[in-house]
């Protein structure tokens, strides 16, 4: 475990932003935190980052690195008038790195940006610029990087390709990653571990695809003979157009598919769980 | 002023005295000084205004018979407008007259006290009062009032008993206080504003010293 | 901290803004000694009417000494107002980007970062006087020549050439002093300010009170000798005749202890503030 916050409380005046919040990250872990807006995300992130000073509880970072956390913060801060290039020497120089021209092209290169660019960064693309904001926080080799609200404002090719350059930093390089997001498509099938804040408290943590099952109120099913399926038709059910929406009874998930496939011979081409954001952010019955 | 040339003239006629001729003592001065025809000389110049604070200067002063005294300094200078005429040249440029006071002391000497009255309007003074050593034949005093520039009260310091010129000349006047321009953008806190209009003359002084003095005579 | 002072003085050259500091402070400068020279023969005429009476001049008093000694008198206002706006920039600029929270999500931590932005401040303040300084000789003396100076202090003072160049540079010096405050001042209101419009405001207003507070008479000693706004015009002491050195340096200690006050305030709450 690289990093760990124990009872983290945060209040603004009157208002509680956090209360006892309590989550770590792991090497080659790549953990998320979801919850919708103004629930504490980035105040949390803030803190784990030492930009806030926490009111109660305790951070413990395990890491030798001289920069045990890089990160980026809602948006990537970047200094527009100056070039990629120039923005990584700057950022670089005032950890104590003295890097050369080839490190600097080969960081660009491994999140996707061209090093012959010379430009000011105020031209480049949202896209571009997390790119750039990542080279940044992956400067002077942290042990966990923490990324908040990465994917906003890009296409879906750029999240596309900011989830497989977060694989690859937890997958390849052992970085522990802790990325927050409002968007559970963004986070779903990339998070090992799922963290779910609401109102400033942790109301669901665990395995990710765990705790989005557990808040899931269907399934979408796709396959090849679903409209004529006995079973199905006993069941809740909206079909649709090559794919049917299940609402199952108290029955697992799992039996029915096995009812489907073996008994009735329906060929499932695939099985989404539908997560219900109402019900993923309330509290978890105790 | 004619005024006071009149008064002067009832008070030659009531007196009896000739006023018509220059007074021979003073003639006698004159031919001495006419025997130089130039001098060259370092003169220091040292300003005692009140609301002057000015550094000891020094010029070179020369003069040749017939022509005006040229001042050549590297730095500003302030040169009094009387003072360095120690020919008096000045007050026989145009007709004048002479009045003779009788002996007076000044400095331990014993002086003639001779008026110089111009007889035009055209000189720039109105009267001169000279206090002449006879003995030695040197002006020891000089007071002019001249018409646009005040009155000029210079006394004249000799080393030698036979030196011509001076070696110090004490010049006094009056001045009034500085005009300060409101825009110059200096610090003006102590400035007094409506003394600055209509401020009251004050007396100033500058003292000339000639050094290394270069005399040029008729032979 | 010297990566973090170089990378400031970096990105401070880096910026067009500043450059534009620069060419204002040499339009101004030129502004100044134009304006010098032509008004600089009427002001010698009002200051000196007096003495033509008794007096003839020789020598030109309208020299590179005047036109330098009008052109410190900036001092009083200008050259403090295009600082305070430029400093504070440096900080201001930083929060409105979100730049400061990047640099602390590297290893480097807050009073580091703080006193790297005052030094850097120190040094642009430093540098952009010299560049006045160094133009305005270089300028006066090429097309005015050297001459006596004639200021008007609790009477006419004159200096000659070389004693007035002496002066001239010390004057310099002093002024620097207050100049560096100011900027220190400036850099201290973004800190507590944070937005740059609201900063050059309430900045521009501390000038101002400044200048009004030196003029006022207070009725204490201790306080007209060593309250901060009487601190600012040092550099008029050294064209007394007699130069008060003892109360010179007195008075540019305390300034400069002011000016270390004002950065330690703004390091204090740098250093606790949340970067929200």
């Amino acid at each position: 475990m690289i990093l760990s916050a124990r009872q983290v409380s945060k209040s603004y005046g009157a208002r509680q932003v956090l209360k006892e919040v309590s989550l770590t990250c792991s090497e080659g872990e790549i953990c998320g935190l979801i919850g919708p807006n103004g629930a504490g995300k980035s105040t949390l992130f803030r803190i784990l980052m030492g930009l806030v000073s926490l009111d109660s509880g305790s951070l413990d970072l395990r890491s030798k690195s001289p920069k045990p956390l890089g990160g980026i913060i809602e948006k990537p801060a970047l200094y527009g008038y100056l070039s990629a290039r120039e923005n990584l020497r700057v950022f670089s120089r005032i950890q104590g790195l003295t890097l050369t021209a080839k490190h600097y092209g080969a960081l660009m290169e491994q999140v996707g940006l061209s090093p012959d660019r010379h430009d000011p960064v105020r031209n480049y693309s949202m896209g571009m610029k997390q790119r750039l904001g990542l080279a940044i926080a992956l400067l002077n080799n942290p042990d966990c990087v923490i990324l908040d609200e990465p994917f906003s404002g890009l296409d879906p090719i750029g999240i596309r390709a900011l989830q497989d350059q977060v694989r690859t930093l937890a997958g390849k390089r052992g970085i522990g990653v802790l990325i927050s997001s409002h968007n559970l498509v963004e986070l779903g099938d990339l998070c090992d571990r799922l963290y779910v804040i609401n109102q400033g408290e942790i109301i669901r943590e665990g395995p990710a695809q765990k705790v989005l099952q557990a808040a899931a109120r269907g399934y979408l099913l796709f396959g090849e003979g679903l409209q004529g399926s006995r079973v199905l038709n006993s069941l809740h059910v909206e079909y649709r157009k090559g794919s049917a929406l299940l609402f199952p009874d108290s029955r697992p998930i799992g039996a029915i598919l096995n009812e489907l496939t073996r008994e009735e011979g329906v060929t499932l081409r695939g099985c989404i769980p539908q997560t219900d954001l109402r019900t993923l952010f309330e509290k978890e019955a105790s | 002023m004619s005024w006071k040339k009149c008064i002067w003239g009832i008070l030659l006629l009531g007196g009896g005295l000739c006023a018509q001729e220059v007074d021979p003592d003073l003639l006698r001065w004159k031919e001495r000084m006419d025997s130089i025809t130039g001098f060259q000389a370092r003169v220091r110049m040292e300003v005692d205004i009140s609301f002057v604070n000015m550094p000891v200067k020094y010029a070179r002063v020369s003069y040749r018979k017939g022509e005006a005294i040229r001042i050549a300094s590297e730095d500003f200078v302030m040169i009094p407008k009387r003072g360095l005429d120690l020919t008096l040249n000045e007050l026989y440029e145009y007709p004048f007259m002479t009045l003779n006071l009788g002996k007076v002391r000044f400095a331990d000497r014993e002086c003639e006290m001779i008026k110089v009255i111009p007889t035009t309007d055209k000189s720039d003074y109105s009267i001169a009062t000279l206090w002449l050593d006879t003995s030695a034949l040197r002006i020891l005093r000089s007071q002019i009032s001249t018409k646009k520039n005040g009155v000029f009260d210079i006394v004249y310091r000799y080393t030698g008993r036979q030196q011509e010129l001076p070696s110090e000349i004490n010049v006094e006047f009056a001045v009034s206080g500085v005009k300060i321009p409101l825009r110059f953008l200096g610090k003006d806190t102590q400035v007094d504003r409506e003394g600055m209009k209509g401020s009251t003359e004050e007396k100033g002084a500058i003292i000339l010293q000639l050094e290394d003095v270069q005399l040029s005579r008729i032979q | 901290m010297r990566n973090l002072l170089l990378t400031e003085l970096f990105k401070i050259f880096r910026q067009r803004k500043t450059y534009y500091a620069i060419a204002a402070v040499f339009v101004l400068e030129a502004f100044i000694m134009v304006s010098a020279y032509y008004q600089g023969r009427e002001i010698l005429e009002v200051l000196l009417e007096n003495l033509k009476e008794s007096f003839e001049f020789r020598g030109d008093l309208l020299n590179a000494n005047l036109i330098i000694y009008l052109v410190l008198n900036s001092f009083w206002f200008h050259i403090p107002l295009i600082l305070m706006i430029v400093v504070s920039g440096f900080l201001t600029s930083e929060y409105k980007d979100r730049t400061v929270e990047a640099i602390l999500l590297q290893p480097v931590s807050k009073w580091q970062l703080i006193v790297s932005k005052y030094l850097a401040a120190l040094i642009f303040t430093v540098f952009i006087l010299a560049v006045l300084v160094g133009s305005t000789f270089l300028l006066s003396y090429a097309l005015f020549g050297k001459g006596d100076l004639v200021v008007f202090l609790e009477g006419l003072s004159f200096f000659e050439s070389r004693e007035a160049l002496r002066r001239l540079i010390l004057a310099f010096l002093t002024g620097s002093l207050t100049m560096v405050f100011y900027a220190v001042v400036s850099l201290t209101l973004a800190v507590l300010l944070q937005e740059a419009t609201v900063t050059w405001i309430v900045a521009a207003l501390f000038l101002i009170g400044t200048t009004l507070l030196l003029r006022l008479d207070f009725h204490s000693d201790l306080l007209n000798t060593y309250f901060f706004p009487k601190l600012t015009d040092t550099w008029q002491s050294l064209f007394y005749p007699e130069v008060p050195n003892g109360v010179i340096l007195r008075k540019n200690a305390a300034l400069g202890a002011y000016t270390f006050l004002f950065a330690l305030i703004g390091i204090w709450v740098f250093q606790k503030r949340d970067i929200k």
